[in-house]
């Protein structure tokens, strides 16, 4: 399944969740679900060894405990079905931009190879929230891959400054000379 | 003197009686005998006209037949000479097809190798490129400090224009 596919099940979760004005259940209700959704509990519900009954009876398990919106469990039912519970982390991550803006912020998505410290975080929010006139939501992510530097997408802008990047150009730009 | 006489009359009667018989043969017969002989020369004379003939019609045919045979000597020695020409000529278009052939061959066998040359050099510097990249990594990995950490980080705020 494309990522697209995931933004649009995200989308019309979201738009189910506005008509019923039930945006910040359904946020607080994935905010708990991200909490607890370790790997092991990804490989069960991706895992096409483990019977579809097996898994709406453990979602609905999870609804009761943690008090669960329906229309959480359903989405995520439907990927599920789909075999495509692996996608359920990127639906929580949709939705929470999705709901972010709702809410007036600037979504940032900001990947790191290392955790940012909370100066640094403090910072990088105040310059952006300078720049675009709304509070600042961050969605961080560590890339331990990317060496060092950092990847900052606002909507369309994304201003890549990683050490990973930097290589990958050096690298190009000596196979480019090298061609010519 | 009566047994002489009977042996000569008799004989004289037998000549006189052969020639009475010569005589009338030759009074009654001669014409037919004259027209048998005439006959025969003329069969003769005819039979030897037929053998002219046929003799100079072979004498003909012998200087017909020289005239060909000739004629055919001439024809087999051109019919040589046309075949030798053409072998040669063949043999000539095959000797420049098979040169051409061999140099078209021989130039995408330097095409070829030129190709797989270049594709290994290529594969090669990528390799050599990639093994440079990771030891980069790691060596960036290691060396990499908070200030350079922290000069990533401005440089990347410093693309987010007020």
């Amino acid at each position: 399944m494309k990522e697209s596919v995931i933004r649009k099940h995200a989308k019309a979760l979201f738009e189910i969740a506005k008509e019923g004005r039930v945006t910040d259940d359904l946020f607080r209700g994935l905010k708990e679900l991200e909490k607890i959704l370790d790997e092991e509990i990804m490989e069960f519900l991706s895992s096409p060894a483990v019977q579809f009954e097996d898994k709406v009876s453990f979602l609905k398990n999870l609804q009761e405990r943690l008090g669960l919106h329906p229309f959480i469990t359903n989405t995520l039912l439907i990927l599920i079905e789909k075999n495509k519970g692996r996608y359920i982390p990127a639906l929580l991550s949709y939705y929470t931009h999705l709901y972010m803006e709702e809410k007036g912020y600037v979504v940032v998505e900001v990947k790191t190879a290392r955790e940012l410290s909370d100066l640094e975080e403090e910072i990088l929010k105040k310059r952006i929230a300078e720049w675009a006139g709304r509070d600042v939501f961050l969605k961080k992510e560590v890339q331990p891959e990317l060496i060092g530097g950092i990847i900052i997408k606002i909507g369309d802008l994304l201003i890549d400054n990683s050490v990973l990047k930097k290589i990958k150009r050096f690298a190009e730009s000596f196979k480019g000379e090298r061609a010519s | 003197m009566e047994e002489g006489f009977g042996f000569g009359s008799h004989l004289l009667f037998t000549a006189i009686n052969f020639l009475i018989l010569v005589g009338a043969i030759i009074l009654f017969g001669r014409k037919k005998i004259i027209e048998g002989i005439k006959r025969r020369g003329r069969d003769i004379n005819n039979e030897f006209s037929s053998l002219k003939a046929e003799r100079e019609e072979i004498e003909r045919l012998k200087i017909e037949y020289l005239e060909k045979l000739k004629g055919l000597d001439r024809e087999i020695e051109n019919m040589k000479k046309n075949a030798i020409e053409e072998i040669e000529k063949s043999a000539e278009a095959m000797r420049r097809k098979i040169m051409e052939s061999s140099k078209r061959f021989e130039e995408s066998l330097d095409r070829l190798i030129k190709a797989e040359y270049e594709r290994a050099v290529s594969s090669f510097e990528e390799e050599v490129m990639d093994m440079a990249v990771e030891i980069a990594k790691r060596i960036i990995m290691e060396k990499l400090g908070e200030a350079q950490e922290k000069r990533f980080f401005d440089e990347a705020l410093s693309c987010i224009k007020k």
